[in-house]
Formats: C-alpha cells, structure tokens, sequence
C-alpha cells in the first residue's frame, strides 16, 4: 500500500506528500483533474499491468478503495 | 435561450457545436477563473469585448479559418469547456489547438474534448500536423501531451512549442480511448 500511495502521488506536481494517505478522498484534493486521472489509470497500467477504466475509478473514493480495486484485478 | 442546436459532432458522451454570441458570459466565465485560466492569455472582464471577439471569429469560422467549439454533455443546457482549431493552412496542411478550458468536476470530458478537436483536425480537415504550446509550468498538461510523443521545436522563458504528427497521435489516441471508455 505504502508503494502505491508513492505512485499515486508522483501522478501529482503541487500537492504535498503529506496529503496523501489510504483514506484521502482523492477527488477532494486542489490538484485533482482529469489529466491527474488520466496519469493515475496509466500509472496503474505501467507499474502493476491491470487496465482500469475511468468508469471503474469511479467507485473508487479513496486511495484505499482504489488500491483495493486494483488488487481485485492482479 | 435562442441558440440553434446544431451540432458538427457527437461522439464520446460530447455534443460539439461552433461557438455563438450566447457564449460569450459563459466563455468569460471560465477564463476569468483564476485557477481555470491559470496558464492562458488574460481575459479582460468585459462582456462587450468578449462579444465583438466571437463576432470576428464567425468571420473566421465562415471561411473555414478558425474553430471554435463548444462542448455539452447530455443533460446539460451549458457547455462545459471550450477549445479551438486555428491558424488552419490547408496547404501546408497544418493547424494549431489553444484555448482549451472547461469545467471543474466535469470528468474525463475535458480529454475527450481534446481528443475530439485533434481527430477534427487530423481527420474531418485531413490536416496532417498539429501545432500547440503549452507553459513551461503546466506540469499536467505538458504530461498528458508527452503520451503521444510531439515533437519540442522551440521554447521560450514561459512556453514549450510542440508539433505532433497525424500518425502519433492516431497511435496513442487509441491506447488513452483503452482507458478513458
């Protein structure tokens, strides 16, 4: 968990390190765009080989719940 | 609202239109938005101005020089974003991409939307190159235009200058549509 946090937050440039936790509500943070979801799915492609899909993102609250989402698919 | 609904595209959840004198306060909306507009020419904050600049681009529009579109979802009276095609040279085949600004919160539509105004470019146009810049400082855009490989052919103290060919962009089009839809 502690290796995909690290991922998830090198996908953004202006945030603090700090903001990123398992129960940050990603959608919730300044930077979040939809070129940050963009970088975050092809993150999850490169790095872990699981395609997911925007539509799956979306039930997807917190960094945890989305961590848990790709681990569904490894 | 007198607005004659006809649409150049729909495609990808996104109904495409040229913009009119109606979207002028929406326009000015979103580029006086300080966090929206943060890496786009100023706007100055008159409707007046923003009218007479629509009024000159349907000149352009008319003689195919210039497009500047408007982007609705379904559902939804207002368009959610902007973004243009000009300095179109049908002989060079060449144009360039500018102005793209939409909504917070609207999605993944902002990226379909660009996705949208390279293949009208590229494909309904039969251009062959495109040409954008981006600020040295906008880390996520530059990002997003990096995944199809453009070329830099010049920067400034501010700005990255990119042309990205018809071929680069047909090849990772498909592979960010794989993630997107």
């Amino acid at each position: 968990m502690k290796e995909f946090i690290r991922n998830f937050a090198n996908q953004f440039d202006d945030t603090d390190i700090t903001e990123f936790e398992s129960e940050t509500k990603f959608r919730d943070l300044e930077e979040w765009s939809s070129l940050t979801a963009l970088a975050i799915l092809n993150m999850m492609g490169k790095k872990y080989n699981v395609t997911i899909k925007a539509d799956e993102m979306k039930k997807a609250n917190t960094i945890q719940e989305l961590f848990n989402l790709l681990q569904s698919k490894m | 609202m007198n607005i004659k609904e006809v649409y150049l595209i729909e495609k990808y959840g996104l109904k495409v239109r040229c913009v009119q004198d109606v979207d002028a306060d929406r326009i000015l909306k979103l580029r006086i938005n300080e966090k929206l507009s943060k890496y786009l020419h100023k706007t100055e904050n008159d409707l007046d101005k923003q009218l007479a600049y629509i009024r000159d681009y349907k000149i352009r529009e008319y003689k195919k020089e210039e497009f500047y579109f408007a982007f609705l979802i379904e559902n939804c009276l207002n368009p959610i974003g902007f973004s243009r095609i000009h300095n179109i040279n049908y002989i060079s085949k060449t144009f360039s991409i500018g102005s793209w600004i939409f909504e917070q919160n609207c999605g993944i539509y902002p990226i379909l939307a660009d996705i949208l105004l390279k293949e009208y470019g590229f494909e309904h146009l039969g251009l062959n190159l495109c040409y954008f810049d981006v600020r040295k400082k906008n880390k996520n855009v530059l990002k997003y235009h990096s995944y199809y490989s453009p070329l830099k052919i010049n920067e400034d103290r501010d700005n990255f200058y990119f042309c990205l060919k018809k071929s680069d962009f047909e090849n990772t089009k498909q592979n960010i549509l794989r993630l997107l839809i």
